[in-house]
C-alpha cells in the first residue's frame, strides 16, 4: 500500500465553519503531527476520516481502501484515543476491556495486560474514579492491544501535566520502533511533535497550510530579528508574521536565503519553532 | 558508540549525525562490519524523528561509507583500503611523534626507544 | 451482534438504577390498578418492564456519551440499528419471565391474586410494543437526545393511559372493538410491517447523522 492515510479534497460544511479542500498524506512507518490553533478543524478532520461526521465531498482513503466502504476492515485495524475518552462510568476497567475486545478481530489480551501494568492501573477500578490522565493511559492501552496498524490520536495530551506528557512520547517511540504501524496525532501542543513527528500538516480556519516533512519545515522557516529600520513594504512582504516593538522587530518568513543577502550582519537569524510558525501564521 | 546531536546547533541534526558516525569510522573506532543502530532505535535514542536518522544513514550510504540491507539493518561498509591505510598511517606518524618530544624531554635516544619498541612489539 | 448483546447485559448488570426502576414498576402497577383488570395489569407490566430494558441502553449512551467510541469500533451504523431492533424481541421475552417469576411470587405470598402468565394479552402486548417501537427508533436515531426522551416519555404515558382506558372498556364490553383489533392477527401483520418499514426508516436516517 502506497499510502496508509490518504486525505484528498474533504470538504465539510457547518453553519458558521467550513472545512475546505482538505488534502494529506501519511505513508506507512511514520508519524504525522496535525498542528493548529483551537478550532482550525482538527478534531473535525478526524471525527470525518473516522466517519463520525458525514463529509460533504473528497475522499478519504485508510489503508488504500475508502474509509467507508470498508469501514469495518478498516476501523478493525485503527486504534483510536480521542481528547475527551468517554466510556461506562460505573464499569470496572476490566469490564469495559470485555465490551472492546469483543468489537475486534485481533485482540490481545496479553498486551493489555502488559500496558495497565506498566501504566500502573487497577483492572478492578471503576471508570469513575479514574483521573483524565489515567483514562487517556486506559484509552492508550486499548488502542494498543488489537494489533492496530494505525494509531489515531486527537489532542491525547490536553489537560495533562509535561512529565505525563513527556512519558507519552516515549511510549509512541516505542510503538514506532515497529516500522508496520504510523501515528496521527492532532494537537496544539506543538513541542509535544517538535521531537518525534516525521512530518507535518498545518491547519488553520478549515484549510491546509502546508503538509510536509518536518525537517523541511523547519529548514525552511525562520525568525528574523532586526531594527524597525529595516522595514519596508517590500521587506514587510517577505514575512508570513511580524512583530514590531519600539526596540525592534521580530518576524518569521520562509526566504531565509533572501534575508541574509539582502541583509546580512544587520539581523540575527534564529531557527523557528513549530510553535513560531503556527502562532505567526495565525496572528500574522 | 557516542553520538550527540544539538537542538540549538544551528547545523541540521541529520548533518550532526552523519558528520559523527563519518568521524568515527575515520578514525576507526568503527570499521567494517560494524552494525549500526538502526534508524527507529536511533531516532528514539535521540528523541528526534525517524525521518532525520534515515536522512543521515542515506547520507553515509551516498558516500561510501555505510551499507544498508533490507532487513539486516546498516552497517559499516568496507572503505577504500589505500585512503584507510593513508589515514591510519598519518595517525601513527602523529603519535610517534609525540613520543619522540617526549623522548627528548626525557634525554632518552633513539637506541632506547627502539629497545623499547622491540619489547613492546614482542609482548602485545 | 452478540457482542453488543454482551454490551447491554453487562451495562445492565452492573448500573443499580435500572435494577431499583425494574423492581418498583411491580408494586406500583399493582397498586394503581384495580384489582378486576389484572388482565390489563399484566399488559402494562410487559410493557413497561420491555420499555426499560429497550430505553436503559439508548440512556447510557446519552449520559456516557459514548456514541462516538461505540461508532469508532468495527460496526456499521446499519448493524447498530438492526441489533436494536432485534433486541426488542430478546427483551419480550426477559420481560415475561421476569414479570411472571415476579406476579407469581406474589400470588403465592397470597395477597393478591395476579396474573402471571396470560397469552392472550401477550398476543396483544408485542404487536403494541412494536407499533411503539416503531415510533419511538427512528426518533432516537434521527433526533438529540433531550428530543428524543422527551418522545419517549409522551409515548410511554400515551401507553399508559391507553392501557387504563381498555380496561375500562373492556369490563363493561366484552368484545370492545379496540381490545379485539388489539388480539386480531390482522394486526400482527400490521405490526411486523410497520416495524420493518421503521427499521429501513431508521438505518437510512442514522447513516446519514452526523455525531
Amino acid at each position: 500500500m502506497d499510502y496508509i492515510l490518504e486525505v484528498s479534497n474533504l470538504r465539510k460544511e457547518f453553519k458558521d465553519f467550513t472545512l475546505n479542500d482538505i488534502s494529506f498524506r501519511l505513508e506507512p512507518g511514520y508519524i504525522m503531527g496535525f498542528i493548529g490553533p483551537n478550532g482550525a478543524g482538527k478534531s473535525t478532520t478526524i471525527k470525518l476520516i473516522m466517519n463520525l461526521l458525514k463529509k460533504n465531498s473528497g475522499e478519504i482513503k485508510v489503508f488504500g481502501k475508502d474509509h467507508i466502504k470498508y469501514e469495518k476492515e478498516i476501523k478493525d485495524r485503527i486504534g483510536f484515543v480521542y481528547d475527551e475518552n468517554y466510556y461506562y462510568e460505573d464499569l470496572t476497567i476490566s469490564k469495559m476491556k470485555n465490551i472492546v475486545a469483543s468489537f475486534y478481530s485481533k485482540w490481545d489480551d496479553h498486551r493489555f495486560n502488559y500496558y495497565i501494568d506498566k501504566f500502573d492501573l487497577n483492572p478492578k477500578a471503576k471508570i469513575k474514579t479514574l483521573s483524565k490522565g489515567m483514562k487517556m493511559k486506559f484509552s492508550l492501552a486499548i488502542a494498543l492491544s488489537h494489533n492496530a496498524e494505525l494509531i489515531i490520536m486527537d489532542e491525547p495530551t490536553s489537560g495533562l501535566d509535561p512529565v505525563f506528557r513527556r512519558e507519552i512520547l516515549e511510549i509512541l517511540y516505542d510503538i514506532i520502533q515497529d516500522e508496520n504501524k504510523s501515528i496521527f496525532f492532532s494537537t496544539h501542543i506543538t513541542t509535544d511533535l517538535e521531537k518525534i513527528a516525521d512530518y507535518i500538516t498545518f491547519i488553520n480556519k478549515g484549510e491546509i497550510v502546508f503538509s510536509e516533512s518536518k525537517d523541511k519545515v523547519l529548514e525552511n522557516y525562520a525568525i528574523v530579528k532586526g531594527g524597525t529600520n529595516l522595514l519596508n513594504r517590500d521587506v514587510r512582504k517577505k514575512f508570513i508574521g511580524l512583530r514590531e516593538t519600539p526596540v525592534g522587530f521580530e518576524g518569521l518568513t520562509n526566504s531565509v536565503d533572501h534575508m541574509k543577502k539582502t541583509f546580512g550582519n544587520q539581523i540575527l537569524i534564529e531557527k523557528a519553532s513549530l510553535e513560531d510558525i503556527m502562532v505567526y501564521s495565525v496572528r500574522g | 558508540m557516542k553520538i550527540i546531536v544539538s537542538n540549538s546547533s544551528n547545523e541540521p541534526i541529520y548533518e550532526q549525525i552523519s558528520k559523527q558516525i563519518k568521524g568515527m569510522i575515520l578514525k576507526g573506532e568503527l570499521v567494517e562490519g560494524d552494525v549500526l543502530p538502526s534508524i527507529r532505535r536511533l531516532a528514539k535514542d535521540l528523541q528526534i524523528s525517524v525521518i532525520t536518522t534515515k536522512r543521515a544513514y542515506d547520507e553515509l550510504e551516498k558516500e561510501g561509507f555505510i551499507e544498508t540491507m533490507q532487513g539486516k539493518g546498516s552497517y559499516v561498509a568496507g572503505q577504500n583500503k589505500e585512503l584507510m591505510r593513508e589515514k591510519k598511517l598519518r595517525i601513527i606518524e602523529e603519535k610517534l611523534l609525540e613520543v619522540v618530544e617526549e623522548s627528548k624531554l626525557l634525554g632518552l635516544n633513539y637506541e632506547e626507544i627502539k629497545e623499547i619498541l622491540r619489547i613492546l612489539f614482542k609482548e602485545a | 451482534m452478540l457482542r453488543i448483546i454482551n454490551k447491554d447485559l453487562t451495562l445492565m448488570f452492573s448500573n443499580n438504577m435500572q435494577k431499583i426502576v425494574m423492581l418498583i414498576i411491580v408494586p406500583m402497577f399493582l397498586v394503581i390498578i384495580e384489582a378486576q383488570h389484572m388482565d390489563w395489569l399484566y399488559f402494562l407490566i410487559l410493557v413497561s418492564t420491555t420499555y426499560i430494558l429497550i430505553m436503559t441502553p439508548f440512556s447510557f449512551d446519552i449520559t456516557n456519551k459514548t456514541t462516538s467510541m461505540i461508532n469508532s469500533f468495527p460496526i456499521k451504523r446499519k448493524e447498530i440499528v438492526i441489533y436494536r431492533y432485534l433486541s426488542v424481541f430478546v427483551y419480550i421475552l426477559i420481560a415475561i419471565v421476569y414479570a411472571g417469576v415476579y406476579l407469581w411470587i406474589i400470588n403465592k405470598s397470597g395477597l393478591i391474586n395476579v396474573d402471571y402468565f396470560n397469552i392472550s394479552m401477550i398476543k396483544r402486548a408485542i404487536p403494541y410494543i412494536m407499533m411503539i417501537v416503531s415510533i419511538m427508533f427512528p426518533a432516537n436515531f434521527r433526533f438529540e437526545p433531550r428530543l428524543a426522551q422527551i418522545i419517549n416519555a409522551f409515548l410511554y404515558s400515551g401507553t399508559i393511559v391507553f392501557a387504563f382506558n381498555l380496561a375500562q372498556r373492556s369490563i363493561g364490553v366484552s368484545s370492545d372493538i379496540i381490545v379485539k383489533l388489539l388480539g386480531s392477527s390482522n394486526f400482527i401483520i400490521i405490526a411486523i410491517i410497520v416495524y420493518i418499514l421503521s427499521m429501513i426508516l431508521s438505518i437510512r436516517l442514522y447513516e446519514h447523522k452526523d455525531l
